[in-house]
């Protein structure tokens, strides 16, 4: 009776040990705003931001970065690093940057068992003058994020790297923003 | 039977993020979007809505997927179907910015859009948080 009652403690244990090792809190967008930027021309103009690719985050499953949460960053680190004046959510925009996010790792192992690991994120952007339907310019920008042994534990340390791969790719992508002539 | 069992998890976790296919988003603009002629523009958004239109059913796959992570959790192998990359949702938002953008820009050419719904679509999440659609109703752009 004792040894019955000791499996079925023991296949709960395994059930909550399974959620727990699939279970992921969504990124957060004030997580995913750089902290530096590397500009060489500041634009004086207002854009509009739209973003797809991105997906959100099931209860039961690994961490995932949204549209809105990279839009939310996305805008933020606009704004603070001044490379365009203002970010608008109407069409008056002068510009309209589309973002796509095209890939990004999700890795399962080494999240979990607590070893370093690399986060990849391919994002296509696009930048087009309003009014004019025209792509002024477009990149492939791809980054990486490696996480640091013991930086957060189980389900943390996904989300940490998803925010961290946003991070590094949005810092790359307004540098080169910054480069070209508008 | 156990050492089966062991062997069946360690593969499970090692194929989870196998589910799905990989997304294949069309960009916003393509190249002489500009010159396009009305006809060309009228054909293009009737071509993106029907487009979206057959994807619309395949983009809400939160059902399926909590049936199988609810699975996952008893037998582990459940979790090999959960699709996670979305690829239908991201293609059709993708189909969805581009559709918008030839909508605004057949607009300012003063275009005759007759035949076709001449509005743009909003996204997903905005159509969730207006209602969404009730069951049994066909699904509409």
């Amino acid at each position: 009776m004792k040894s019955r009652r000791f499996q079925h403690f023991l296949w709960g244990l395994f059930v909550l040990l399974v959620c727990m090792f699939f279970a992921g809190c969504a990124a957060r967008a004030n997580r995913m705003i750089p902290s530096s930027y590397d500009l060489k021309n500041k634009h004086p103009c207002t854009v509009k931001v739209e973003v797809v690719g991105g997906r959100e985050t099931h209860p039961l499953w690994t961490s995932q970065i949204s549209d809105s949460a990279f839009t939310e960053a996305l805008s933020s680190a606009i704004v603070q690093s001044g490379v365009f004046v203002a970010v608008v959510n109407d069409e008056k925009a002068d510009y309209l940057l589309d973002v796509t996010i095209l890939h990004y790792d999700q890795p399962v192992i080494g999240p979990k068992i607590g070893m370093g690991f690399d986060v990849n994120m391919v994002t296509r952007w696009e930048l087009s003058k309003a009014g004019e339907y025209k792509r002024v310019w477009m990149d492939t920008v791809s980054t990486t994020y490696k996480t640091k042994l013991g930086e957060a534990i189980l389900t943390e340390r996904l989300q940490k790297a998803n925010e961290g791969v946003v991070r590094t790719n949005i810092q790359e992508a307004i540098r080169r923003l910054s480069q070209i002539q508008l | 039977m156990r050492a089966w069992g062991i062997l069946l998890i360690i593969i499970s976790v090692f194929l989870a993020g196998c589910a799905g296919r990989e997304p294949n988003p069309v960009s916003c603009y393509a190249p002489g979007d500009e010159k396009l002629s009305c006809e060309s523009l009228k054909q293009q958004i009737g071509q993106l809505q029907s487009d979206m239109l057959a994807l619309l059913p395949k983009t809400d796959k939160s059902f399926t997927n909590t049936l199988w992570a609810v699975g996952g959790v008893v037998a582990t192998v459940p979790y090999l179907f959960i699709d996670m990359k979305d690829a239908e949702r991201i293609e059709y938002e993708a189909f969805r910015r581009r559709h918008n953008r030839l909508l605004l820009m057949a607009g300012e050419k003063g275009c005759c859009l007759e035949g076709i719904k001449a509005e743009p679509i909003p996204a997903l999440w905005q159509k969730k948080s207006e209602g969404g659609r009730s069951n049994g109703e066909t699904p509409k752009l």
